[in-house]
């Protein structure tokens, strides 16, 4: 396994309606870091991961993750087979 | 980490105007030992004015240069001081985070393994060439020495400046919050 951390930062973010500068000043990190993390270019230290998850109300394994994150409406619903969704 | 949006010119905010940036100071650097190399003659004392001023440029060490000093900075209110380098990217210059630190450290690693190969092609070229010439040792050790110095003083922010990605353009546009 490679040393690739999934997250959605960028998606909670948005839905929240934060800045990356807001979300930086809140974390204690500099607003160039919050890009690299949403770009996966940077993968925090456990700190910075305990103090976003708990910044955005949510456990840890809802932010990052070591394989590929599903949307999170997929996540939510569950995996809708779009041929089924389409027959009824 | 890189503080600057421009330095002497040069745009800092693409990987390219860095890596541009550090070819030109080390051309620099060049230049100015060739020069004294070929003046000859010249003393500690007209090269040690010059050692701080180069080895600085970059940044790191202080405030004013391209790259975020590593220490904690502290600047007296009320004082202005003159900025010769250009814009900076943010009003107040913020401490080093975690991520910044870590390529600090890293940065500081890769240029501790090059100096050592460094100075031991620095050895062996003084063992083979210059000390069979004690005339030319001589006029060559002060700028040779000089130019090691800045080097060791300076090539930390280069590999900073040489590595560090492009920041990551385009925010994702945030949903309108009813309640805010």
């Amino acid at each position: 396994m490679g040393n690739e951390l999934y997250n959605r930062i960028a998606v909670l973010r948005a839905e929240r309606s934060l800045s990356r500068q807001e979300l930086a000043d809140a974390v204690g990190i500099n607003v160039q870091t919050v890009g690299f993390l949403e770009r996966g270019d940077y993968s925090p230290s456990l700190t910075l991961a305990l103090d976003l998850s708990a910044y955005f109300g949510l456990p840890v394994e809802a932010l990052f993750s070591r394989k590929p994150l599903k949307p999170l409406s997929q996540q939510v619903y569950g995996a809708v087979d779009a041929r089924k969704a389409g027959k009824r | 980490m890189i503080e600057q949006t421009s330095f002497l010119g040069i745009p800092l905010r693409t990987q390219r105007g860095r890596r541009l940036l550090v070819v030109a100071y080390y051309g620099l650097l060049l230049g100015i030992v060739l020069f004294a190399l070929w003046q000859g003659g010249h003393s500690w004392g007209s090269l040690s004015g010059l050692t701080f001023a180069m080895g600085s440029l970059l940044g790191g060490l202080r405030q004013g240069g391209p790259v975020k000093p590593y220490g904690k900075v502290s600047q007296p209110q009320g004082v202005q001081t003159l900025n010769l380098a250009g814009r900076r990217s943010f009003e107040e210059s913020v401490p080093l985070d975690e991520r910044e630190r870590g390529r600090r450290d890293h940065a500081h690693f890769t240029a501790y393994r090059i100096l050592y190969v460094t100075l031991a092609f620095a050895a062996l070229t003084y063992i083979v060439c210059l000390a069979n010439l004690p005339q030319l040792t001589q006029r060559a050790t002060p700028p040779l020495l000089w130019s090691f110095f800045v080097y060791v003083l300076s090539l930390p922010q280069a590999v900073l400046l040489w590595t560090e990605l492009d920041e990551p353009a385009g925010e994702l546009r945030p949903v309108p919050n009813p309640r805010r």
